[in-house]
């Protein structure tokens, strides 16, 4: 127990970290799933550590935390931006391969520039492999304003999320100029969080925490509010629990978390087959 | 004073080679308490000039002449517009038509459920409810906000024919109400009382 509390001391600031990121992280995951989005998710982290790196190979300092963060975030806008709409000409298919090919893009140049680069690889190599240990109290402070004010404006507006989540397009009828601001906001909204995660808790747990609580929980889920609330409980619980384990184990936290996210996915799958959770069905159907 | 009124109407949309006009030019107005209803065969452009009214459409030739404001138009898109799995209850359904009012529009959207009938199934999961259910929720949906003049594309699309009478129902309920309703279909018969604006199709490119 003392051991444990000992690795606590110096480990809670990536622990409080990545709790406040996951609480972020999986509601965006389940309002992306809606969209049919959710390959966004696998795709932007590497964009986001691919600007990174590159920021940092032209000059950028390696510990300007923040300045690196504003180049992810430019980074992660730029490909959300150009991707095709959905209701434009592009097919669903071609949207996936063009979202699957954005994903090897930035994995290849992440790889690229840290091979050529000597302060990326001094610098970077800790981000790139998740390791939660890399950021400090400042960053933590920045970030952690961040979540609150991310989390204040998707809560304020969640009339507008879920209604992008339903019908976009229904949105854009009944107030066409607002919509398009709406969704500029939401992608803001998903760069901000997904370059965040990118540097607190690396491109792995990025998109673990993205794709995974939603995978279990949207199908469970008794409407869009609690899905919401549903994954990012799990997520953040998740990250407690992988923490813990982590430490106990004297392993890295980033996969370990991973684990945990299956491990209390599939607990939730058994349990809710065992006591019988389903979504609650019509009183009578007429067809 | 109708309040929409189209006169030499005509909608295209890009295509690969270029502006594609599925329908013939076509005239009609929708007064208050009225059912219109844009009738013809499947793929003759009904959908592009419902799209075309709501401003969705590439290319726009003709008049229309509104009497509505924007926001006092509902509309109730096609069957496939909303994803069916998709894990919301009802109620939250409908009360994504008002997203703006979210905080306030708990007991509107209660409101709009019962108008349509669906007033038992507030609580439950928009993915269990039958087809014709579905097509209620949405109308229901689009009546959130008090709307003037409410436009449906292919409302009975797979629902089978007792659902159908319920929605032609419900309509003519709403109609009787003094709501302006334009509706597409590519059936008939699953509404009295409607006036039938024939679409014909053009397939023209330009």
């Amino acid at each position: 127990m003392s051991d444990l509390l000992a690795v606590l001391a110096f480990s809670w600031i990536p622990l409080v970290g990545a709790f406040s990121f996951a609480l972020a992280a999986a509601p965006l995951g389940a309002v992306l799933s809606l969209r049919d989005e959710i390959l966004l998710g696998l795709a932007l982290p590497p964009v986001g550590a691919a600007a990174i790196v590159i920021a940092v190979w032209l000059g950028i300092p390696g510990t300007a935390t923040l300045q690196l963060y504003g180049v992810a975030v430019g980074g992660i806008l730029l490909v959300t931006l150009v991707m095709p709409h959905k209701s434009g000409r592009a097919s669903p298919r071609w949207r996936v391969a063009f979202l699957a090919s954005v994903f090897c893009a930035g994995e290849a140049a992440t790889l690229v520039v840290s091979s050529v680069s000597t302060s990326v690889e001094a610098h970077m190599q800790h981000m790139l492999r998740g390791e939660l240990l890399a950021i400090g109290p400042s960053a933590l402070i920045a970030f952690g304003i961040l979540t609150v004010v991310v989390l204040s404006s998707a809560y304020l507006h969640r009339g507008y999320l879920f209604a992008l989540a339903v019908d976009e397009e229904g949105l854009g009828v009944r107030d066409p100029r607002r919509a398009g601001r709406i969704l500029f906001g939401f992608r803001v909204l998903s760069a901000v969080i997904i370059a965040a995660g990118v540097i607190w808790v690396g491109p792995l747990l990025t998109i673990a925490l993205l794709a995974i609580p939603t995978m279990f929980y949207e199908r469970r889920a008794r409407g869009l509010a609690r899905l919401v609330i549903g994954v990012g409980l799990m997520g953040a619980l998740s990250v407690l629990i992988g923490f813990a384990g982590a430490i106990a184990g004297d392993l890295p936290p980033a996969p370990v978390v991973v684990g945990a996210l299956f491990a209390l996915g599939l607990a939730l799958e058994l349990l809710a087959r065992v006591r019988g959770w389903r979504p609650k069905g019509a009183a009578e159907r007429d067809a | 004073m109708p309040l929409l009124e189209v006169l030499g109407g005509r909608w295209g949309y890009r295509s690969s080679e270029g502006i594609f006009y599925p329908a013939r030019a076509i005239d009609f107005t929708v007064d208050a308490g009225e059912i219109v209803m844009l009738s013809g065969r499947n793929g003759c452009g009904k959908t592009t000039i419902m799209r075309g009214l709501l401003g969705r459409a590439t290319a726009q030739h003709g008049t229309v002449n509104w009497t509505v404001a924007r926001n006092e138009v509902g509309y109730v898109p096609q069957e496939s517009g909303i994803d069916h799995s998709i894990p919301a209850t009802v109620t939250e359904i409908v009360r994504t038509g008002d997203p703006a009012r979210w905080r306030r529009n708990g007991a509107e959207a209660r409101s709009a459920l019962e108008a349509v009938g669906m007033q038992g199934h507030a609580d439950a999961a928009f993915s269990r409810l039958s087809g014709g259910q579905r097509r209620r929720a949405l109308i229901a949906r689009a009546l959130i906000g008090h709307p003037r003049l409410l436009l449906l594309d292919e409302p009975t699309i797979n629902v089978d024919e007792s659902g159908a009478r319920r929605v032609g129902e419900l309509l003519q309920q709403l109609a009787s109400s003094g709501l302006g309703i334009l509706a597409t279909s590519h059936v008939s018969g699953w509404v009295a009382a409607s006036r039938r604006v024939p679409v014909s199709s053009a397939g023209e490119r330009a």
